[in-house]
């Protein structure tokens, strides 16, 4: 791995874990009502992890620091990058398409242009692995376990 | 106690309990192989059907369900590196890699015969040795459960990867988001950011599927696809793809290894064969001879994972039917299931209902055999068809499924976006070196230890060294000590060869 990269990771990790300690578990872990309880706080076991994140970041920095330039290799080319970038994309928004327009019509969408994407160029492929994914998911979800897919907040 | 022995099994020999074990076990495979389906969904799913058959046959369905569906989660942890159940999470770490090098074939049926050894394993001692373990797990309390969880985190230096440091940090996200939710002591919500969905914290499945389905999708997306690259590339060479008479004697120790931990975990309520399988896992790497092929492709990690959660499947029923205690969720709806047909488990179940009980463990021999080769048949068509299958089109159908597995527990939408949260946070991770595996297994045993230590702290006035007053802890600070230093012992001479290296 990069030094730098490793080298911003722990001063990242340190930063994360102190606003943890010091802002998030204060503000976002609530408090008892009760004093009874008050030897075993709902918020030290969270402290406690994100102090041992502080610690492992301080490490993790001061091991980048002594490490040798030998030790770095370059792992991701542009293209990869590139490529990595749409598949995040796709994903994002077939979730976004699920939540409004619902899965099926979303899958619909989806597997034609994502089999597409990644070479496939047979239409009638795209109709028949579309139309009998789509039917297996109705009658193997809805039909036969009773679970209702999303329909979507349009439908 | 003859008598109820030849009883039972007249009443398991019937074909039509037979034939309801084919289809549980059938149904179990199918289910447990879809990423997001577990066992636990299985069998709750099949219980409606089973209210109308009697006791037998219902609880041998169901059973074999079980078992389907535990071994069912290991063919797409090898096939697809998408463990189908949580409990087949640590095969993915040896399976996949061994699946990529086109030994599929070989993952799979090592996958078979030590899930069937191993449930073997567990099955003699529930049978045997029921009434022995179950007054030991009853002696376990929360101050050696602490300390058994203690030790358990131990697992992570064995599954850290390259950096023990980012192996170690990994696993402290991992606690971090297992806090998430409903405290479990005095139930007040913490880090749930005010979003109700989070209440109960961060759905399993979403996690796992997430952090481990997602970022080999995008990996593999990010290469240009040929025109009709299959998914996985199958060696010709035909030993690559079945299991030597040499390999399965080697492997062997890892077997029973995963047989003794799962007996041992599984007896306990409250742990599940998730966290047997990993530290079973952990165990077989510090005791092979080559701990450095773990998480390359090693069979032994196959062998090791599937037999510990299969053994404790077997060790988790027997706190059910010595004590009336379920030893993990699904066990829970069994004994559900026990109860719907009016038998209730517990210690007066060997005097109440004791032919009943044969023909049960009877139905689970039977159901184990069945799974044995109904297991090899799903080898031998499903392996092939999804290797063969075009990654074109393989992706974005394991893509969607992805999606759906992760709605269907809960069906809830919010569960699809911690999905793919989690998944774009194990795409960088890889990306950054850092091993999704200690990330897992903290979020498995956070949430169980802070039980087991608050609940210890409660009892003992907050004095922590009234831990050695519990000899079965005391045991296991020691295990973790000599583990520590086993562990600190490797990393220093690891990285005094690599500075050897270096400088030559």
């Amino acid at each position: 791995m990069n030094k730098k990269v490793d080298t911003i990771l722990g001063i990242g990790l340190i930063l994360f874990g102190l606003i943890g300690i010091f802002y998030i578990v204060p503000n976002y872990v609530d408090k008892p009502q009760f004093g009874f309880m008050a030897e075993l706080p709902a918020d030290m076991y969270p402290k406690i992890i994100m102090g041992t994140i502080v610690i492992l970041g301080i490490v993790l920095f001061l091991q980048s620091l002594f490490r040798t330039k030998t030790e770095e290799k370059n792992t991701m080319l542009p293209e990869h990058k590139k490529r990595a970038l749409i598949a995040i994309v796709i994903m994002i928004v077939f979730l976004i398409s699920i939540e409004i327009i619902g899965y099926y019509l979303a899958c619909a969408l989806f597997l034609p242009f994502t089999m597409f994407y990644l070479g496939e160029r047979k239409i009638w492929i795209l109709g028949v692995v579309t139309f009998t994914f789509l039917g297996v998911n109705y009658l193997f979800f809805e039909k036969s376990l009773n679970i209702i897919l999303p329909r979507g907040i349009l439908f | 106690m003859g008598a109820d022995i030849l009883a039972g099994l007249a009443m398991i020999a019937d074909w039509h309990n037979i034939f309801f074990i084919v289809c549980g076990v059938s149904i179990g495979i199918v289910l447990g192989s879809i990423p997001g389906l577990t066992a636990t969904m299985g069998i709750a799913l099949i219980i409606p059907v089973t209210f109308y058959m009697n006791p037998v046959a219902s609880i041998s369905m169901l059973i074999g369900a079980y078992k389907g569906g535990l071994f069912g989660g290991s063919i797409s942890a090898i096939l697809i590196g998408a463990p189908g159940t949580d409990s087949a999470s640590a095969t993915v770490e040896d399976g996949y890699p061994l699946a990529k090098q086109g030994k599929a074939g070989k993952a799979l049926k090592m996958a078979v015969f030590a899930s069937v050894m191993g449930d073997l394993i567990g099955l003699s001692a529930l049978i045997i040795l029921s009434p022995t373990i179950a007054k030991i797990a009853l002696k376990i309390g929360p101050g050696d459960f602490a300390m058994i969880m203690v030790f358990s985190l131990t697992i992570v230096a064995g599954v850290a990867g390259k950096s023990l440091t980012k192996g170690l940090l990994s696993c402290a996200f991992g606690l971090l988001f297992g806090s998430i939710g409903m405290d479990p002591i005095i139930g007040l919500q913490r880090l749930t950011f005010e979003i109700g969905a989070l209440d109960n914290g961060i759905s399993l499945l979403a996690f796992l599927i997430g952090l481990f389905a997602i970022p080999e999708i995008i990996t593999q997306m990010e290469k240009k696809l040929s025109h009709s690259e299959p998914l996985l590339l199958r060696s010709s060479n035909p030993a690559d793809n079945n299991i030597s008479w040499k390999e399965f004697k080697e492997n062997l120790k890892f077997i029973f290894l995963g047989g003794g931990i799962g007996i041992i975990i599984g007896a306990i309520p409250g742990i599940g064969p998730t966290p047997s399988a990993w530290l079973t896992y952990g165990q077989a790497k510090n005791f092979s001879k080559k701990p450095e092929k773990f998480g390359k492709g090693a069979l032994e990690g196959v062998a090791a994972a599937e037999s510990g959660n299969n053994a404790a499947c077997g060790g988790a029923l027997i706190p059910m039917f010595t004590l009336g205690v379920p030893g993990s969720s699904t066990v829970a709806i069994l004994m559900g299931a026990f109860i719907i047909q009016g038998i209730f488990p517990g210690p007066m179940i060997f005097k109440e209902n004791g032919p009943f009980v044969y023909a049960t463990f009877a139905g689970l021999v039977i159901s184990n055999i069945v799974l044995f080769f109904l297991a090899l048949t799903a080898v031998k068509t499903i392996a092939p068809f999804l290797c063969n299958a075009p990654r074109k089109i393989i992706f974005p159908i394991i893509l969607a499924f992805c999606f759906v597995g992760s709605f269907a527990v809960t069906t809830a939408v919010f569960d699809m976006r911690i999905m793919l949260a989690f998944g774009l946070l194990g795409y960088l991770m890889r990306k950054f070196d850092f091993p999704a595996a200690p990330m897992l297994i903290g979020f498995i045993l956070g949430p169980i230890g802070e039980r087991a230590v608050r609940q210890f702290m409660i009892i003992a006035d907050n004095d922590i060294t009234k831990i050695l007053n519990y000899p079965i802890a005391d045991l296991f600070l020691l295990l973790t000590i000599v583990s520590i230093i086993g562990i600190a012992r490797t990393n220093w001479k690891k990285g005094r060869s690599e500075r050897k290296e270096m400088t030559t």
